[in-house]
């Protein structure tokens, strides 16, 4: 039931992009790489986090006990 | 009276995500998923958000999004623009639903999402946290803190409003300041009541959808 909502809703917001977005310009390479470049930086701040094994597991564990 | 509490339910659980502008997904390029949208309002923005991998063991990604910006040639995200439209709904649901949409084929992952200055980290929380029966429709919601301490950055910005150049001061948070010991101090399931001690904010796709 939930899945479906969601893919429904998904699916929704999809058709009326392709709507407004029909025969718009497509982005350019070089905007894609500046995109590319941002998402980059701000991953890395957090980068950091996951420096060892035990980190990961120790992160790992905590997510899992607060789902 | 039941009907029409359950109309009501459904109609205020519609609402926020409606908000969204539409989105084109652009692609996924060296990793990144890349959206864009136009906001509209007193000037047409390019906005894009993007979502990119942080670590590849957990699956944890980072979003981000800003305005596209071409200044003389070079083009730059911009995620401290002063030009906004005054539509912070409409971006914040536009990015939820890009969220959503990346959700759909990595049911399994993590979403990381935090606020760059003291002001829009504070102003998402509340957008998460006014909203959380429609996001928790989707999502498991869980805040985070980190053990060090995160420096704040104090940037001067001359702003234009109706025609009237003003000054505004943002605090932007530098985690470049970390150095090299950074540690995630806890992650709980998100409490509305205890978001002003989260620095970060983890989104994954309910077990259940």
């Amino acid at each position: 039931m939930g899945a479906k909502q969601l893919r429904d809703l998904v699916e929704n917001q999809i058709e009326k992009s392709t709507n407004f977005w029909a025969g718009r310009p497509k982005m350019t390479i070089q905007e894609l790489e500046a995109v590319e470049k941002f998402a980059k930086e701000k991953s890395k701040l957090f980068e950091k986090v996951f420096d060892s094994p035990e980190k990961i597991d120790k992160i790992n564990k905590m997510q899992n006990s607060a789902l | 009276m039941i009907f029409i509490f359950t109309y009501k339910l459904k109609y205020i659980k519609l609402d926020f995500l409606d908000k969204a502008y539409s989105y084109n997904f652009e692609g996924i390029t060296n990793e990144v998923y890349q959206f864009r949208f136009i906001s509209v309002g007193t000037q047409e923005i390019t906005k894009i958000v993007s979502i990119s991998p942080i670590n590849k063991n957990l699956n944890w990604y980072s979003v981000g999004f800003g305005n596209l910006e071409n200044h003389e040639n070079t083009i730059s995200v911009n995620d401290l623009a002063e030009i906004n439209n005054n539509d912070y709904d409409e971006v914040l649901a536009t990015v939820f639903m890009c969220i959503l949409h990346f959700f759909i084929s990595n049911p399994n992952h993590t979403i990381l999402f935090f606020g760059n200055t003291l002001h829009k980290h504070r102003l998402y929380k509340q957008k998460i946290s006014s909203n959380i029966i429609i996001l928790k429709q989707y999502l498991e919601i869980s805040g985070g803190k980190i053990e060090q301490e995160i420096k704040i950055i104090e940037k001067r910005q001359t702003i234009t409003r109706k025609g009237k150049e003003h000054e505004r001061t943002i605090r932007e948070k530098d985690l470049t300041s970390f150095g090299n010991s950074v540690e995630i101090k806890s992650i709980e399931k998100y409490n509305m009541s205890k978001t002003s001690d989260y620095q970060f904010v983890l989104f994954k796709l309910k077990k259940d959808l």
